[in-house]
């Protein structure tokens, strides 16, 4: 207890060094602790996306394109399947089909058109507003919400494919009717609308006397079609009727279909009717897909703990050279211990009772920092994960 | 000490088992016609709540629903489509894809197409719509496929026990059967007869009996205008036509106008709506026998 | 009070070889030693308190023959039986006067931190004129309240002999003689011998008995 007491009382003394001593050590100690916290998270981030995300059908391709696509929302854009294919699935009963229309953006956040299964199956609560109702509406997720700055009320332009689309395609003005809650997935950074308004931005669906111009807006009145400024439409209560889609639902595409079988042998029975090479879609497990990224991007968290492990025995070193050029500036302490008769040991437990409070010191504090990080783990990994996609 | 604790226990268990109670709600399907409500009831017995949703006076092809309407829809365990076009809502409006079970997926190469619309917009250049004639269940071998659909997507959907819907839609099955062949027979007359309907609604009825219906782009239940009589008056003289179907009780006067015209008058419902007390099969029933009746007193003028 | 015999010591460095043949020390007295710089005065008594061990002779303090006990026994019998007073004061500049009088308690189990302890500590602090000045650190003491809190340290084991080693050398020719007659008062107070090693001459009347180790001849006092 005494060498305790005296431990505390010379670190109190030359607190300044103690937090240097204790930060460095602290620092050396949390590093490695939160670098291990964050890359596992993340790893299981990744991969838990994709287990969340049973199967996926998608047109025969890149694998990895098409998981991207379908469970990240990323830039890649898979050929698309046909909506036969989702009848296919829920005709065989064998499992729930949700489509994906992922191939239009609005501001930068990738618009998602799918149907009301989908916030179902990944649980996503609305945090303001109501969902998706009516054709042209969209729901946001809350990274979109908030780097927008737009909420219910406000209107999302979808971007223009090409400019120089003479289809008569204009971007479609959407009303955002809910704002999901954070889910520290890809989907806060969706622009979500039923697969229906996917189509219409594409030119499957669509109404007539619906090009609203920006002149018409601002002058109030209806103006030519004019290249030169800015169109789009806009589903309104007065012209929702005349929306309308060409030829059959079962051709219209999707980007990918998220499959969610009923059971394992569904599973397996699905899996199997997709097997011919020569077929033009492909029915993949994306949790496999991830391992296998996952796998060849943590081969870098080698070398990464290589370098950790360098540095963490840098630094030990000139903790230890900091401990004993200490103990070499109390030499006349000790001395002076000796003479007033301190047992054999005392200077040595003296010693060891700084060297071990310093160390505890900086050991919480690393403890405290990694359960701090590892608390917000998952929220801070979905927004690492989410700024790469 | 110990008695308590099991009161306590037994109670909190008691409160669990009504919390579950209330938890299970009656589930709710709504089907977007009278006739997919009327199987569906049929099918499901007490197990479940069947909404129609659509207002009266208002036509389920043409209803628009408001927010909290869908919100309705949305929320229910089954949403009943009728297909063939029919509610053209559905498709403007967003559905849980789980929960949607298209009733006439089953007979898609039986559907009737009618007009061809066609229009432009854009610089697209223009375009055609195919119709598709919509009242399926006119045909009662058609209303059995649909109350077979209906029956397979409360099953799939564990809304009601299998074996109760089996049993149900035997029964419901055998009923449109009989109702079939007693149509059959009752229009057996009819077949040839030259028909006009104030509405383009019995395009599957007039096929399964081999009825000729004109029709005609009346509105339903209200007084016929002068050009509206006048457009009769000329299909009545090409075709030969001497019977005109109403979707709903007009107007005497209207009738009067058309007897004047030589023609007579049969309400026949299309039944997209609830019929009151006769329920599907007693509606349509009545229909065909008056049907059958005009047809009679009109081959013996 | 101490009885010193034959005593011969050497270091392993060799050089210097220390011969005494008798040294004795009564109760209550005070001795100062002087001589020149390595004439073997602190040798002599870091030999009396243990620190050192002679190769030859006995030193007995107290009654127990301190060259004759192991290395734990010399360093209970040193925490217990001696008091020292340093030239450089030797305090911890890390803890306060009071820790620091209190010091000894806190580095062997042969002494116990009670409330006794605590009580002498303050009133000896009193009595040296620094009982305000307990809860500062030695960088904010002056010199000679530095070396009261020595004494005081020195003193409040309760010793039966106080050893000073030079310990009014760094002070002010005024501090010098009311220190050292600070640490008689004390140590008669408590019944303890004083041995001090000095170079100060005018201080030595205040001895009842010089040794030069120059000479090594016990003038009368």
């Amino acid at each position: 207890m005494n060498a305790v007491y005296l431990a505390y009382a010379y670190l109190r003394y030359h607190w300044a060094r103690s937090l240097v001593l204790v930060s460095v050590a602290a620092l050396i100690l949390f590093v490695p602790l939160a670098t291990q916290i964050l890359l596992s998270t993340s790893q299981r981030a990744l991969i838990a996306r994709g287990e969340a995300t049973p199967l996926l059908l998608g047109s025969r391709g890149s694998q990895l394109d098409l998981t991207m696509a379908a469970l990240y929302f990323s830039d890649e854009r898979p050929d698309p399947v046909t909506m036969h294919e989702v009848e296919t699935i829920w005709d065989s009963g064998l499992g729930l089909p949700i489509p994906l229309h992922t191939a239009f953006a609005s501001s930068g956040f990738r618009i998602v058109g799918t149907t009301l299964d989908y916030f179902d199956f990944r649980g996503l609560p609305l945090a303001q507003g109501r969902g998706l109702a009516v054709l042209g509406e969209a729901v946001i997720g809350a990274e979109v919400a908030q780097a927008l700055g737009k909420g219910v009320g406000d209107t999302l332009v979808s971007s223009p494919e090409n400019l120089f689309d003479l289809d008569g395609v204009y971007p479609l003005e959407m009303p955002i009717v809910g704002v999901l809650a954070p889910a520290n997935s890809p989907d806060d950074a969706a622009i979500f609308v039923d697969i229906k308004t996917a189509w219409v931005i594409q030119g499957i669906g669509h109404g007539h006397e619906d090009v609203v111009t920006a002149a018409d807006i601002a002058s109030g009145s209806a103006a030519l079609a004019n290249a030169a400024v800015v169109q789009y439409q806009r589903i309104t209560p007065e012209n929702i009727d005349s929306f309308h889609f060409h030829g059959s639902q079962d051709g219209f595409p999707a980007s990918a279909v998220i499959v969610v079988p009923n059971d394992t042998r569904a599973a397996t029975i699905l899996k199997g009717r997709y097997l011919d090479p020569d077929g033009t879609s492909q029915l993949i497990d994306p949790a496999e897909v991830m391992r296998g990224l996952v796998d060849r991007i943590f081969r870098i968290k080698t070398l990464l703990d290589l370098v950790t492990a360098i540095i963490a025995l840098a630094a030990l070193a000139a903790i230890g050279l900091a401990l004993f050029l200490s103990y070499r500036l109390r030499a006349s302490e000790i001395a002076t211990a000796v003479k007033l008769g301190a047992r054999r040991g005392m200077v040595l437990r003296l010693l060891a009772a700084e060297t071990v409070t310093l160390l505890s010191l900086a050991g919480g504090i690393a403890v405290l920092g990694a359960a701090v990080i590892s608390t917000n783990a998952e929220a801070w990994v979905g927004w690492l994960l989410a700024l790469g996609a | 000490m110990f008695p308590r604790l099991i009161r306590t226990a037994a109670v909190a268990a008691c409160l669990t088992l009504a919390g579950v109670a209330t938890a299970q709600d009656r589930a709710t399907v709504v089907a977007v016609n009278y006739p997919l409500q009327s199987f569906a009831s049929h099918l499901l017995g007490p197990e479940a709540e069947v909404v129609y949703p659509v207002p009266d006076g208002v036509d389920p092809s043409f209803w628009r629903p408001a927010i909290a309407d869908i919100s309705l829809v949305q929320s229910a365990d089954l949403i009943l489509l009728s297909g063939a076009g029919f509610a053209g809502w559905v498709e403007r409006v967003t559905l849980p894809r789980a929960r949607v079970a298209d009733t006439s997926r089953a007979y898609q190469d039986r559907f009737i197409t009618t007009q061809t619309i066609t229009h432009s917009h854009g610089a697209g250049g223009a375009h055609s719509h195919e119709g598709l004639a919509s009242y399926t269940w006119l045909d009662p071998s058609l209303a059995i496929a649909q109350a077979e659909a209906v029956a397979a997507a409360i099953t799939a959907r564990d809304l009601a026990p299998a074996e109760d819907v089996a049993a149900r839609l035997d029964t419901l099955r055998a009923d449109l059967q009989a109702l079939d062949a007693e149509a059959r027979a009752a229009l057996t007359a009819a077949q040839g007869v030259p028909l006009i309907a104030t509405h383009p609604r019995y395009q599957y009825l007039a096929r399964a009996y081999g009825l000729q219906i004109g029709a005609l782009e009346w509105d339903a239940g209200a007084m016929p205008t002068g050009a509206e009589l006048d457009a009769l008056w000329k299909l009545a003289g090409e075709t030969g036509a001497k019977v005109l179907l109403w979707e709903a009780e007009p107007p005497a006067e209207a009738i009067e106008a058309v007897t004047a015209l030589g023609l007579h008058s049969v309400t026949f419902p299309p039944l997209a709506v609830p019929p009151g007390e006769a329920g599907f099969a007693g509606s349509f029933r009545q229909s065909v026998a008056a049907l059958a009746a005009a047809v009679e007193k009109a081959t013996a003028d | 009070m101490v009885e010193v015999e034959n005593i011969t010591f050497g270091y392993a460095a060799g050089g210097f070889r220390l011969r005494v043949p008798h040294l004795s020390l009564a109760d209550g007295e005070r001795l100062a030693i002087v001589g020149p710089s390595g004439s073997g005065k602190t040798t002599l008594l870091n030999l009396i308190a243990g620190i050192l061990t002679p190769e030859t002779g006995r030193i007995t303090v107290a009654g127990t023959e301190v060259s004759a006990l192991p290395d734990a026994g010399r360093r209970r019998f040193r925490a217990s039986r001696i008091g020292f007073v340093f030239q450089d004061f030797a305090l911890l500049d890390y803890l306060t006067a009071r820790q620091n009088i209190l010091y000894p308690y806190r580095i062997t189990p042969a002494l116990k931190l009670d409330a006794a302890a605590r009580a002498r500590a303050d009133a000896l602090a009193r009595a040296c004129g620094i009982g305000d000045k307990l809860d500062r650190h030695p960088a904010a003491l002056s010199q000679g309240e530095q070396q009261r809190v020595a004494i005081c340290r020195a003193l409040v084991t309760q010793p039966r002999l106080v050893l000073s080693d030079e310990a009014t050398g760094n002070l002010d020719p005024e501090s010098k003689a009311r220190i050292l007659d600070l640490l008689f008062a004390q140590a008669a107070e408590a019944g303890a011998s004083v041995l001090a090693v000095t170079h100060d001459h005018e201080l030595l009347p205040r001895f009842q008995r010089v040794l030069d180790f120059a000479t090594y001849r016990e003038p009368v006092s």
